[in-house]
């Protein structure tokens, strides 16, 4: 029998370390973060990927604590492939990227931030301004010129009842005003596509 | 002074710095890795996260840092590398040309968790 090619691959990946995360999985920062990150493991809290890994799965983890509680009145299943692909947007932004320049008169002095930490700084915006959680985070455009435009590509799901257009625009606001305060870039459009809709009290906590 | 005890000394400068919440090993990994092991074997001062790399009569600085997200991370990124170019001036054992490169690797939102 030949295999369905255009099937999507669900096949579970072999464990091991992943990029960006310092020789640790993202199942173990998981049980990490049940454990109460107890006992305080230096190898985690003095990575700044996994710090990163574990700032987004936390505020993820309180967002399926309200999803599951719930769970009875919605769609459990399509929740779960919801935050599986939540999940594996936060596993690819946390490897750091290119270099965003932060200018300095003198020229010995390189100042940077990572991508990684730019898209962290989007996240966090979106994440904690209530009624939103975000999917997508990506810088389009040459982040490495001092001056050059860049474009933000972002999506997120909005919870029920919250008006889409005025939600959007909240967002754009927040995070231009954070990567105005914490970066040099100069931001044109920030797309938002706002790809999913979650009952109201899902996000409430996040 | 050895560029491990400078590492160790500059590591401690950033440390302390307004705005940074860590330092972070700014070697590659595997040669991160390694420090560690001679930190563990005392073949080197703990603590030396900083990078004092000699090339090609360059002297390079590294730093990567989080930067806590009440204050500007250009200010704090500034602080930093004006720390570390102060220092570096001062220390006879380095000639220039010196590079100091700082990174941000994480915007620090969360209370700083407490070491044992």
């Amino acid at each position: 029998m030949t295999p369905d090619r255009t099937a999507p691959d669900r096949s579970v990946p072999e464990p091991g370390p992943e990029p960006g995360l310092d020789g640790h999985t993202m199942a173990e920062l998981g049980e990490y973060l049940d454990r109460g990150r107890t006992p305080y493991d230096p190898s985690i809290e003095n990575s700044p990927g996994c710090r990163l890994a574990l700032a987004n799965l936390t505020r993820l983890a309180e967002l399926s604590a309200g999803l599951l509680r719930r769970q009875a009145e919605s769609e459990p299943a399509r929740d779960e492939l919801w935050i599986a692909g939540l999940l594996e947007i936060i596993r690819a932004e946390i490897v750091s990227g290119r270099d965003v320049p932060v200018a300095h008169p003198d020229p010995g002095l390189r100042l940077t931030l990572t991508e990684a930490a730019v898209r962290g700084i989007v996240r966090r915006a979106g994440d904690t301004l209530g009624g939103v959680v975000m999917g997508r985070c990506a810088l389009v455009g040459d982040v490495g010129l001092p001056g050059a435009v860049i474009r933000l590509d972002l999506s997120c799901a909005v919870e029920y009842g919250r008006p889409i257009d005025a939600t959007a625009e909240r967002l754009r606001e927040r995070v231009r005003s954070e990567l105005a305060r914490h970066t040099e870039l100069v931001i044109g459009a920030i797309d938002v596509a706002v790809d999913d809709v979650y009952p109201r009290g899902g996000a409430a906590d996040v | 002074m050895s560029d491990a005890e400078l590492s160790q000394r500059l590591t401690a400068l950033v440390r302390a710095a307004e705005g940074v919440t860590a330092v972070y090993p700014a070697q590659p990994p595997l040669e991160a890795a390694a420090e560690v092991v001679a930190e563990t074997l005392e073949l080197r001062p703990a603590g030396s996260y900083v990078d004092v790399e000699r090339a090609d009569g360059v002297v390079t600085v590294r730093a990567q840092i989080a930067a806590a997200d009440a204050l500007p991370a250009p200010a704090t990124l500034r602080r930093v590398g004006e720390l570390l170019r102060r220092a570096t001036d001062a220390e006879p054992a380095l000639a220039p040309p010196v590079v100091i490169a700082v990174a941000v690797r994480l915007v620090d939102a969360e209370a700083p968790t407490p070491t044992p």
